[in-house]
């Protein structure tokens, strides 16, 4: 039996598990964005992460990966969040309207991060449903359509949900703004 | 249907279009993901897959599956771990150790080897509270932009000794804080004003490694050869 010696041992094909760490491992960066967007504090970015990267795993065999996997993966995490934030319902977030002072501005990459932390806050004053919205459609660039068949709403309740996010960021940005001037 | 461009305010605009960006996830912390999630696909898509509902619905019950599922896993966890230890062997906590807490988290698993990535974590989970290790997000900034103000006005002072100092606990503190780009962009500036040359032009190869796309690298070079 020594010929079986010879023999090479098949080529190990990359598995579905594989193929679905690939693909999370692409968009990791995305991932992470998204739920940072959607009011996730850092501590909490990995957890939320690897529990995004469980409901793609289990729901690998289902999608149909020659779509673009950045809406689906932007309702899971929207998904995640809201059942997170059901849990921490009873904590009082403060938002630290301070971090946004505009003092330092030396640098511009300073002032750009101040400017992105100042729409952070505001966002996170913008109701979740109505805030994956606006994220999506204006940060993330998807198509109504799209976002409509990703959170399961019609199109015209984008169009309705997008509008009134839209006038509450306005007012949050302005809220914030005024707060940081007294 | 293409995208709604009905106009948002100009200031919302200009918002929107500095926060298109995706900041990439630290290499650390990428492969601590990663290697969770290989835990988790070996694990098989039957163990630990959280339960994710629409909003609004179903929220008692997935609170009291994943209460129960936590304290099985726990206390299953728990036994493994004490079965198969040598008494007196401590446990040394990993970084994911501290995730157990969440319920939407896979119950660690009874019926896996105690070796498994995904078990091990379930002892020091109850040591380290997760919100008690880390502060939240929008408070840590603060802090750094306090401390990188500081430095700031330090090095605007001409103190250099007293930025750099500054600029260490920021580092100390928050390793790969949001700021930490500028922090070591400052730095190269502060040990550069400092005469510290060599330490300068080093910091500045570091500071070009880590953040190669970096809009300060341009200064931040010239800062350092400025000195050589």
């Amino acid at each position: 039996m020594g010929y079986l010696r010879l023999l090479k041992p098949p080529e190990r094909e990359a598995g579905p598990e594989e193929a679905c760490v690939a693909a999370f491992d692409k968009d990791l960066d995305y991932v992470f964005e998204t739920l940072r967007r959607l009011g996730a504090r850092a501590a909490e970015l990995e957890d939320l992460a690897h529990d995004v990267f469980l409901v793609l795993y289990r729901n690998w065999s289902t999608l149909d990966t020659s779509r673009a996997l950045r809406p689906y993966l932007f309702g899971v995490a929207f998904r995640v969040v809201c059942a997170h934030n059901r849990r921490r319902s009873r904590e009082v977030y403060n938002s630290g309207l301070e971090a946004i002072d505009g003092a330092l501005g030396q640098d511009d990459s300073l002032q750009s991060k101040q400017s992105v932390a100042l729409l952070l806050s505001a966002l996170e004053l913008v109701p979740l449903p109505r805030r994956a919205v606006v994220i999506m459609h204006e940060l993330d660039e998807i198509p109504v359509n799209v976002i409509a068949q990703t959170l399961a709403i019609t199109r015209f309740g984008v169009h309705a949900r997008l509008r009134k996010g839209r006038l509450e960021l306005a007012r949050a940005v302005r809220q914030l703004q005024n707060g940081r001037r007294k | 249907m293409t995208r709604d461009v009905s106009g948002a305010e100009p200031q919302l605009q200009r918002l929107f279009e500095l926060a298109k960006e995706v900041r990439p996830v630290p290499q650390a912390t990428r492969a601590r993901v990663l290697r969770r999630a290989h835990a988790g696909a070996l694990l098989g898509p039957s163990l630990g897959t959280p339960k994710v509902p629409w909003p609004h619905s179903g929220a008692s019950t997935l609170t009291w599956l994943g209460g129960a599922a936590l304290l099985v896993g726990l206390a299953g966890a728990g036994i493994g771990l004490y079965l198969r230890q040598p008494a007196g062997l401590p446990v040394a906590p990993t970084p994911s150790a501290a995730h157990v807490a969440s319920p939407l988290e896979p119950a660690p698993a009874v019926n896996t080897p105690s070796s498994a990535p995904a078990a091990a974590p379930a002892v020091s989970a109850i040591e380290i509270p997760h919100a008690a290790r880390l502060a939240p997000a929008q408070e840590s900034y603060a802090a750094e932009l306090a401390l990188l103000r500081s430095a700031q006005a330090a090095y605007g002072n001409h103190d250099f000794a007293a930025a750099l100092r500054l600029l260490a606990e920021h580092g100390r503190r928050f390793p790969n804080g949001r700021l930490a780009e500028e922090r070591e962009a400052l730095r190269v500036r502060a040990l550069s004003g400092s005469g510290r040359g060599q330490a300068a032009s080093s910091a500045a190869h570091a500071f070009a490694l880590r953040f190669p796309r970096s809009v300060l690298l341009a200064r931040t070079m010239a800062a350092a050869n400025a000195t050589e």
